[in-house]
């Protein structure tokens, strides 16, 4: 069976990623920050799925799971693992160190992930990467605008992918990068206009059909194109 | 027209297109505030200080208080154009699998996060004044639509996320009559830019002029060229 990595995976996109590729009879390594937070790990029981101390942040923890995952072909790396620090970051507002920490998880996390894991990725039959970025993270949409760390992040997310799809292609990788939707998490609240069943699963209809051809490409999670 | 100088704030102001712009605008009779890291060692700089409308400050756009001491200095100023050219390219290992991540944090430090700093200390000072103008230096490298053939993700990113600080900013400042661009300055003949780019840095901040003089409110958000012509996302 494939097998897929999803970082992020205690809540939100990321544990209903990891539920329905688990249910579909895939592998999936579930990244979570805290292996020992029992709440979220109880969430993700289910024999298809294994749980690994991940937070992206930390390089020493990628290196280690990278160590433990060393021979296993990756079908799909979900980079998925991200925050937002809340309305508090508007104009005048913004602080340095949170905005760098933006930058850390959203960006550097995704890019440490994808140096880290290639070659599994490289090896394994469907070669696919899929970051998960936002559409406030798009340049000509403005949506959420005056959230400086977080659509900044996003954006730079955006560049990292098309980079990526460059950099991978002679490896025969595909690399995109989603805007999952206003879906209801955590992150969004209540008033959100998807469940994150419904995003999730219209998310894995497009995942399903992507191939070289999609590679470098902002897409919406029902599979139309989004402007950067 | 008022006969009161026009006056241009320009960060990184030592060398490169940041120099040619304080040379144009100061034989053009604008006030010009000069800012750089280490003005002890901006010999360029300090030869063109004999012209009294010239002034010349310590800034790093990378340190919160640096960059609080400047609007400290310049608050009895008004200032009509801002330009956030002060930048870094971030050193060779950019390439996938060779990442530097803590060059890239410094990097965004001053790419990105100088850019926001400077603009809000200084945007009562650019609200008091006719022009009303904060002008980005960024670069074709943080083009999205324009990034083909990977490589250079620090420098690249920073740019990319300066652009969406312009386009943020923009949207918050537009009730200050206050306009906020992107521009490209061409791959200039400078420190950065080597010495087989294609123009040279009095053509780019002569363009940059004439693209500066022309544009208006209607224009704030967007990123431009140093020849006019408008850039994609």
């Amino acid at each position: 069976m494939p097998s897929v990595l999803i970082t992020g995976a205690s809540r939100g996109l990321g544990r209903e990623f990891a539920r329905q590729y688990a249910y579909a009879g895939w592998t999936v390594h579930a990244g979570v920050r805290n292996l020992h937070q029992r709440s979220a790990i109880e969430e993700l029981q289910h024999e298809q799925i294994i749980c690994h101390q991940l937070d992206v942040a930390k390089h020493d923890q990628i290196l280690s799971v990278n160590t433990e995952l060393a021979q296993e072909p990756i079908d799909l790396l979900i980079n998925n693992a991200g925050f937002w620090l809340g309305k508090d970051e508007h104009y005048g507002r913004c602080d340095d160190a949170r905005w760098m920490e933006e930058f850390r998880v959203h960006m550097f996390g995704t890019m440490a992930m994808c140096e880290s894991f290639v070659q599994q990725v490289a090896a394994s039959k469907r070669k696919l990467i899929v970051n998960i970025s936002s559409g406030n993270g798009s340049l000509a949409l403005e949506n959420g605008i005056g959230d400086y760390p977080y659509n900044t992040s996003k954006a730079g997310l955006n560049l990292i992918t098309k980079g990526l799809a460059a950099d991978l292609k002679q490896r025969g990788i595909t690399v995109v990068c989603f805007t999952p939707g206003f879906v209801a998490t955590d992150m969004s609240g209540p008033d959100a206009d998807l469940t994150p069943h419904e995003s999730v699963s219209a998310m894995r209809a497009i995942i399903d059909t992507l191939g070289p051809e999609q590679t470098g490409t902002f897409l919406r999670y029902n599979g139309e194109t989004v402007p950067w | 027209m008022t006969n009161k100088r026009l006056s241009v704030v320009v960060t990184g102001a030592n060398r490169g297109i940041g120099l040619e712009l304080v040379s144009q605008y100061l034989t053009d009779g604008w006030q010009v505030h000069s800012c750089c890291r280490e003005p002890e060692l901006a010999t360029q700089l300090a030869s063109l200080a004999s012209n009294s409308a010239l002034s010349i400050h310590q800034l790093d756009v990378g340190n919160p208080d640096s960059v609080e001491n400047l609007g400290l200095a310049l608050s009895e100023h008004s200032i009509d154009l801002l330009i956030n050219n002060a930048g870094i390219y971030g050193g060779e290992r950019q390439s996938f699998g060779d990442i530097d991540y803590e060059q890239w944090a410094r990097v965004l430090n001053v790419n990105t996060l100088g850019p926001y700093r400077v603009s809000t200390a200084l945007a009562d000072q650019v609200e008091n004044s006719e022009r009303r103008l904060i002008v980005n230096v960024s670069s074709t490298m943080g083009s999205i639509e324009q990034y083909a053939s990977g490589g250079h993700y620090i420098y690249r990113s920073s740019k990319t996320a300066l652009n969406m600080v312009t386009v943020n900013l923009a949207h918050d400042l537009r009730s200050r009559g206050i306009t906020v661009l992107s521009v490209h300055p061409g791959w200039v003949r400078t420190d950065m830019g080597g010495s087989s780019a294609d123009i040279s840095t009095p053509t780019s901040a002569t363009g940059l002029r004439q693209l500066i003089d022309d544009v208006s409110i209607v224009d704030s958000g967007r990123f431009f060229s140093w020849d006019g012509s408008p850039l994609p996302w």
